[in-house]
């Protein structure tokens, strides 16, 4: 129970308000007090204080937190319930619902890009050959939550150098390809590079960059998640640049959080000054750059959904707005709720698909309550997830990232919005 | 421990899904927002009135205590199980089942929860004023039952001011329907009012007749700083004296004010003796005249500055000081414990200085907020459960507050309720024959003794 134990304090320091209540998307479906961080952290106080033993109903409470930070940031005395539930998770691995598959999962494939390219491709695949209806009715829910695959990944469309001629000051900045950047919407990571260069940035697309590990982490497993961040923080340091840049809200929070995973140990010096470089692309575009945004886009309704992992896991909010409105052509429309979940969560829509779709669906109606032809967000796992309520409330709203619209303002994009 | 049989019946009338009992689903309502905890032995969530009807049956057939739960925010412990038996918990009849905009009426179930059901209601122009502070977690079953309160108590009136009837489960499982759609009902004793405020001890509500009221179209804020205790109260006193009833009166006190700013800066004088928070609200003819009137009559008593909110930004920017009262005291202390007795409001400065005098001599740390226009005061005891010595110290202070309230002519509980936390000094304000009235009527509803108990008396039957 050592990494629960560090918490010990924070547990304590619930003083069972309920206050998550009122936030807790989990909540808001299930509506019993195992779903929501009152009950979870009273949970851990008397396992702690070994009233209860470690089970897998005890798991299963654990695991059906979304980590959204949503109740963090309502709880008068700031108890980091996201945290502790990480920790929890170490502690109760062997009783996680999934634990084996989630491994496997997280140790073969998420592990090694190339595994996961591979993977991609059965599933492109199977999806050629029309063998996915196949598939049982259950897994068949599941592979509809994958969105439609591109033909090639980031990397075999992309020739290292061709555009990235240093210009203006000179200024060289690394970009970090995340997993989803380069398998599933490299048309983002396109943009997104193109963006930077036009801003007279050199960027460096290092090769040899692993996952981020965020999904390591998020389930327990920290000897792995440390082993990823390591690979990347040495490969970024021999790229030597100012900033590492990522259009991934996911991959941008972890490797911010990365000084944290080393704390206490010989790298975590090294892992703090990394840390630092990390930035979101938004922001970077608006705080580090002097933004040229183009000539503008056909007039278009845009409204935006924060990632939690963007505005609670970095406190990015201003910059992927100001970023849309300083765009031509576009009129921004607020959504309510912009900030709750999506219920993507990583992979947590698979292992818990209809709680899941409670949570999408209130998100989805705000959605629909905006009357916004494009739905704008900073992260690809809630990309997939808002596509997939959009399909199946069948409506006419296409998801983007903002920086291919900002691409497209630019007369950059080549390719026309998905 | 229930037997399988018994839990058997449970699993028949609500469904499997509705009925908990693993020790994992115990722990999670074993709780309210007290330190005092204990296990229920199992967990039910109905779903219809007929539902809670037959629970009650089995029930009160074989003695086994029943609590009712709906957000289990309060403080006074209404809903721990104390005495185990089962947790009848409320959430899912959480229906609005008509907001009537003729007769200015709602019909909810109890377990819709309050914030939802006043964002409901001013959709279509209407208000529901009560206004705990867990609004956005509790739900209306269970400030009916706690009879709650909040700021806008003073002008407004508290949860009772709208309950106009009732459909409620009596302990033996008969169903009775009391009150209605009418403002005014003189048939028989005025029963809504004695199940309201009455804690899941003598029924249990299944659906609720609500009054409503016009939404006001604006509302306007400020901030008057004192540096006497006695100016700010002296204010609230000539406001009132110049027919003009604000919304709201909040005060915050020094030491509450150094908390915030140590925790969230919000531009507040840590060296001033107090603030008040004044909002007024009304037609948007009367909301400048009186926000006006105000800041003239806090000058005029000795305030050091007033600040009047001229954009609802600045509005928003004055509340977001009080609203973070309470994260800053939580955050300061691993316990709060907040209480609320109150006094008439001419004597809430010499209850202020009481309170004060009993921290200093008991060594304890005791910011103070409160609604000054209703005498409303929340000593918010700032320590540490774990601390054994320290604890002690706490109850004693406590014991002592109270007796000084009372003897203020103020009452224990001004709208958090008795539950568990207070039960010990019912008798020091009702005295031998109020609490044995209120035993009788309490055996005469619930003669087994099966609803809530534990709660609000010292002593149990037979005990």
């Amino acid at each position: 129970m050592k990494r629960l134990t560090q918490y010990a304090d924070e547990i304590y320091r619930c003083m069972r308000c309920g206050a998550c209540q009122a936030v807790c998307p989990v909540f808001a479906v299930i509506g019993q007090e195992g779903s929501v961080a009152r009950g979870r952290i009273r949970l851990m106080r008397e396992m702690l204080e070994g009233k209860l033993a470690p089970s897998p109903r005890l798991a299963k409470y654990v695991d059906l937190c979304l980590g959204c930070r949503l109740c963090v940031a309502n709880c008068p005395p700031g108890v980091n319930t996201d945290r502790i539930m990480v920790a929890a998770r170490h502690e109760l691995a062997g009783y996680l619902p999934h634990a084996r598959v989630k491994r496997l999962l997280l140790r073969q494939l998420l592990r090694n890009p190339r595994r996961f390219a591979a993977a991609m491709g059965v599933l492109k695949l199977a999806r050629r050959a029309r063998v996915n209806g196949l598939l049982p009715g259950a897994l068949k829910l599941r592979e509809d939550l994958m969105p439609a695959l591109p033909a090639h990944t980031f990397r075999r469309g992309w020739s290292q150098g061709t555009a990235a001629i240093p210009l203006g000051d000179g200024r060289r900045i690394g970009f970090f390809l995340s997993c989803m950047g380069n398998q599933v919407f490299p048309q983002v990571a396109r943009a997104a590079v193109r963006v930077l260069e036009r801003q007279g940035l050199e960027v460096i697309i290092p090769d040899g960059v692993v996952c981020c590990g965020a999904a390591h982490h998020h389930s327990g497993d920290w000897q792995m998640a440390r082993e990823m961040a390591w690979r990347n923080i040495m490969v970024f340091r021999e790229a030597g640049v100012e900033a590492v840049i990522t259009d991934c809200a996911s991959c941008g929070s972890a490797m911010r959080e990365y000084a944290g995973l080393f704390a206490g140990t010989d790298e975590a010096e090294e892992a703090a000054e990394f840390a630092a470089k990390v930035a979101d692309i938004s922001v970077f575009l608006v705080e580090k750059v002097d933004l040229l945004t183009g000539d503008g886009i056909p007039p278009v309704t845009v409204t935006y959904h924060d990632a939690c992992h963007l505005i609670r896991y970095q406190g990015v909010k201003h910059a992927p707005r100001q970023l849309l409105s300083s765009i031509g052509g576009i009129t921004f429309r607020e959504m309510v709720e912009a900030d709750r979940c999506c219920g993507g969560a990583g992979t947590y829509n698979l292992f818990n698909y209809q709680v899941s779709i409670g949570v999408l669906d209130r998100k989805i109606k705000h959605l629909k309550e905006t009357g916004a032809d494009l739905l704008a967000t900073g992260c690809p796992a809630c990309r997939m997830q808002l596509e997939y309520g959009i399909r199946r409330h069948g409506l006419d709203i296409k998801v983007v990232h903002p920086v291919e619209l900002l691409a497209l303002s630019l007369g950059l994009n080549t390719e026309p919005l998905a | 421990m229930l037997s399988d049989n018994f839990l058997t019946e449970l699993r028949k009338i609500v469904g499997e899904d509705y009925v908990l009992s693993s020790p994992e689903d115990l722990v999670c309502y074993s709780y309210d927002a007290v330190t005092t905890t204990h296990l229920p032995d199992v967990v039910v969530f109905p779903a219809s009135a007929e539902e809670v009807s037959a629970v009650l049956k089995v029930a009160n057939g074989k003695g086994i205590p029943v609590v009712p739960r709906g957000g289990g925010t309060n403080i006074c412990g209404a809903s721990v199980p104390i005495k185990g038996g089962i947790v009848l918990a409320m959430n899912r009849m959480n229906k609005i089942l008509e907001i009537d905009t003729e007769n200015l009426v709602a019909v909810v179930q109890p377990g819709v929860v309050t914030g939802e059901f006043q964002r409901s209601v001013e959709a279509h122009g209407l208000f529901f004023p009560p206004d705990p502070q867990a609004l956005n977690m509790s739900t209306i079953g269970g400030n009916v039952a706690t009879n709650a309160g909040g700021p806008r108590g003073f002008k407004y009136g508290v949860t009772r001011d709208y309950v106009l009837g009732m459909q409620v489960v009596l302990a033996d499982g008969r169903v009775m329907r009391v009150g209605g759609k009418t403002i005014k009902n003189v048939t028989g004793y005025d029963l809504t009012k004695l199940f309201t405020g009455s804690e899941g001890t003598l029924g249990v509500f299944t659906e609720l007749t609500l009054r409503l009221i016009p939404l006001p179209e604006d509302k306007r804020t400020l901030l008057a700083i004192f540096d006497a205790l006695p100016d700010g109260a002296r204010a609230v006193s000539a406001i009132i004296k110049a027919k003009i009833i604000p919304t709201t009166l909040e005060l915050m006190d020094q030491e509450a004010m150094q908390l915030i700013e140590a925790s969230r800066p919000c531009g507040l004088p840590t060296d001033a003796a107090s603030a008040i928070l004044i909002e007024v609200d009304g037609s948007p003819v009367d909301v400048p005249v009186q926000i006006k009137k105000v800041a003239e009559v806090c000058a005029g008593c000795g305030a050091r500055e007033v600040r009047v909110a001229a954009t609802e930004e600045e509005a928003a920017q004055l509340w977001a000081s009080r609203k973070a009262a309470f994260a800053a005291m939580a955050r300061s202390t691993p316990t709060v414990m907040t209480e609320d007795i109150t006094v008439p409001r001419n004597l809430l400065p010499v209850m202020v200085e009481k309170i004060k005098q009993i921290a200093r001599k008991y060594q304890l740390r005791i910011p103070i907020l409160g609604h000054t226009g209703d005498g409303n005061l929340h000593p918010i005891i700032c320590t540490d459960e774990r601390n054994a010595e320290e604890m002690a110290r706490v109850h004693v202070a406590v014991d002592e507050m109270f007796r000084e309230a009372l003897a203020l002519g103020g009452t224990l509980s001004g709208e958090h309720g008795i539950g568990l936390e207070k039960k010990k000094y019912l008798e020091w304000e009702l005295g031998r024959t109020g609490v044995d009235v209120m035993r009788d009527m309490k055996r005469a509803l619930d003669p087994n003794g099966i609803l809530n108990p534990g709660k609000i008396f010292l002593r149990e039957d037979g005990e």
